[in-house]
């Protein structure tokens, strides 16, 4: 009987073992490890920071308000 | 007795627990072998949809391209095949072959626009690094380059603040100077103080448009997506036009009279006009070569995702998801690229205009280019956006994909439009 029984626990130990095993590799795709630091890395990729650079750009060598030299210059003609 | 009940009982429902776990699993795996057996067979079943002369005139394509085709065939079999029957005749299907995504679908959905559009692609190879920049510059230049656009930013501002403070005092004397003169009474000091004012103001004018000149001079020198021809020919016309405002303000500090002070305003205003074509020009190509560096950056993205996905196709990974996502990746890609080249011709339009004397037509165009460049730029920030997704989908699914990971010496081919010369 105490070696039915044990044998039974152990098989059933062994049972949730392969199913525990089973779950966990259908969970978790080779490479997903590296998911998020690569998922990080592009976010800090040169071409986030190319886009950033061609807005601020856009601001800097525009200044609408220049186009007011064209008066000015006709103010100080009096 | 009862310590030894319980216990048979516990290690009974143990084992349910776990023989229940296993059948539950094992149902999963049926499911997913299911799933693989049906994707499997519709594989089968696209192929055989692409009985007879399609299977050959497909043949040759990546299995990417193949995927795509054979989506596009399922609602247009004969159009399909024909077209590509008709571009192996003419030697052309290698151009299909290199095609992205985005293109490929349009000559799909477009075959006879296609065909005519393929007269004027050509398969340019060329070395990442010279796809992407024009021209390498020394670190050491960049970093002076940006000190020089630093210092010229907040000279700038400094100018701007003087000329616009000057300004206002000069207006308030020129008040006080018109109410003295009504009155009748001497005004000796007030109109040289005045004088004085409006020499001071011509001063911060041409150094505020010197310092705007500055900045776009730095931008230039540090964009290696311009080529050395153009850079050192907007450099020097920015360099003219700098040489021509120091010239101006001695002439300013020299005059004695309002006349002379005239002519000295006037002086400015013929550089400020060349300045609204030319430094507006020179700004608009920095920007458009920063942008065309993200284009072609993205470009070659593209080809590494294609790869990346072919990969995860060869290990029998489902990756319809996944080109949904790519395909729209693609588009904004070709968005992008028809608005760079409508700009690049804009650019050239512009130029031929102002050459012409037609200041006013230049600057039309060049304001039309800057809204595609502006579009173009948007395009290319929403490709982005779609290329974290796909990064993460990729990962998931088990490849690891960094889009920063580019061999710049590596050789990539790549479709263009023949240039008109």
């Amino acid at each position: 009987m105490n070696k039915t029984l044990a044998a039974l626990a152990l098989i059933s130990v062994l049972a949730l073992l392969i199913v525990g095993c089973g779950r966990q590799e259908a969970q978790q795709p080779a490479g997903e490890n590296t998911a998020e630091k690569t998922a990080g890395q592009a976010a800090d990729s040169t071409i986030p920071e190319d886009i950033k650079e061609v807005d601020s750009l856009s601001n800097e060598l525009d200044d609408p308000e220049l186009n007011s030299t064209g008066d000015y210059l006709d103010e100080v003609s009096w | 007795m009862k310590i030894r009940k319980g216990l048979a009982f516990l290690v009974a429902a143990i084992f349910l627990i776990s023989a229940f776990s296993l059948v539950l699993a094992q149902g999963d795996d049926d499911n997913n072998n299911k799933e693989r057996l049906r994707e499997k067979s519709m594989t089968e079943a696209e192929k055989e949809n692409a009985a007879g002369g399609m299977r050959a005139a497909v043949a040759g394509f990546s299995g990417l391209k193949e995927g795509i085709v054979q989506r596009f065939m399922e609602n247009h079999p004969v159009i399909v095949q024909k077209f590509l029957e008709q571009l192996n005749q003419t030697n052309r299907s290698d151009i299909i072959k290199n095609l992205d995504r985005a293109r490929l679908q349009q000559c799909l959905n477009n075959t006879e626009d296609c065909k005519e559009k393929i007269k004027n692609w050509k398969i340019t190879t060329e070395k990442v690094k010279d796809r992407i920049r024009e021209r390498t510059i020394s670190k050491d230049k960049l970093l002076e380059a940006q000190n020089k656009f630093l210092k010229a930013k907040n000279q700038y501002i400094e100018m701007k603040n003087s000329q616009l403070r000057i300004r206002n005092d000069f207006l308030e004397m020129k008040g006080k100077l018109a109410q003295c003169k009504a009155k009748g009474e001497n005004c000796t000091e007030l109109e040289n103080k005045t004088f004085e004012k409006a020499q001071e103001e011509l001063t911060a004018i041409a150094d505020r448009l010197i310092q705007h000149l500055e900045k776009v001079k730095s931008r230039v020198e540090s964009a290696e997506n311009l080529n050395e021809t153009e850079a050192e020919e907007i450099i020097g016309s920015i360099d003219d036009m700098i040489a021509k405002l120091e010239d101006v303000k001695d002439a300013v500090e020299g005059a004695g009279t309002k006349d002379e002070l005239k002519e000295a305003a006037d002086l400015i205003n013929v550089v400020w006009q060349d300045m609204k074509v030319n430094a507006f020009m020179y700004a608009e190509e920095v920007i458009h070569s920063r942008v065309g560096e993200i284009f072609a950056r993205s470009e070659i993205l593209e080809q590494k995702l294609d790869d990346v996905v072919k990969k995860l196709q060869d290990k029998g990974v489902n990756t319809t998801a996944l080109e949904d996502k790519l395909d729209n990746f693609s588009a904004k890609i070709d968005d992008a690229r028809d608005k760079m080249e409508q700009a690049n011709d804009l650019f050239q339009e512009a130029k031929d205009l102002r050459d012409s004397g037609d200041k006013e037509g230049a600057k039309e165009k060049l304001e039309e280019a800057k809204t595609l460049t502006r579009e173009a730029h948007q395009a290319l920030k929403d490709a982005h956006t779609i290329l974290m997704d796909l990064v993460h989908m990729i990962n998931q699914k088990g490849e690891s994909f960094d889009p920063d990971e580019i061999n710049e010496d590596e050789e990539v081919d790549l479709v263009e439009e023949e240039d008109e010369d």
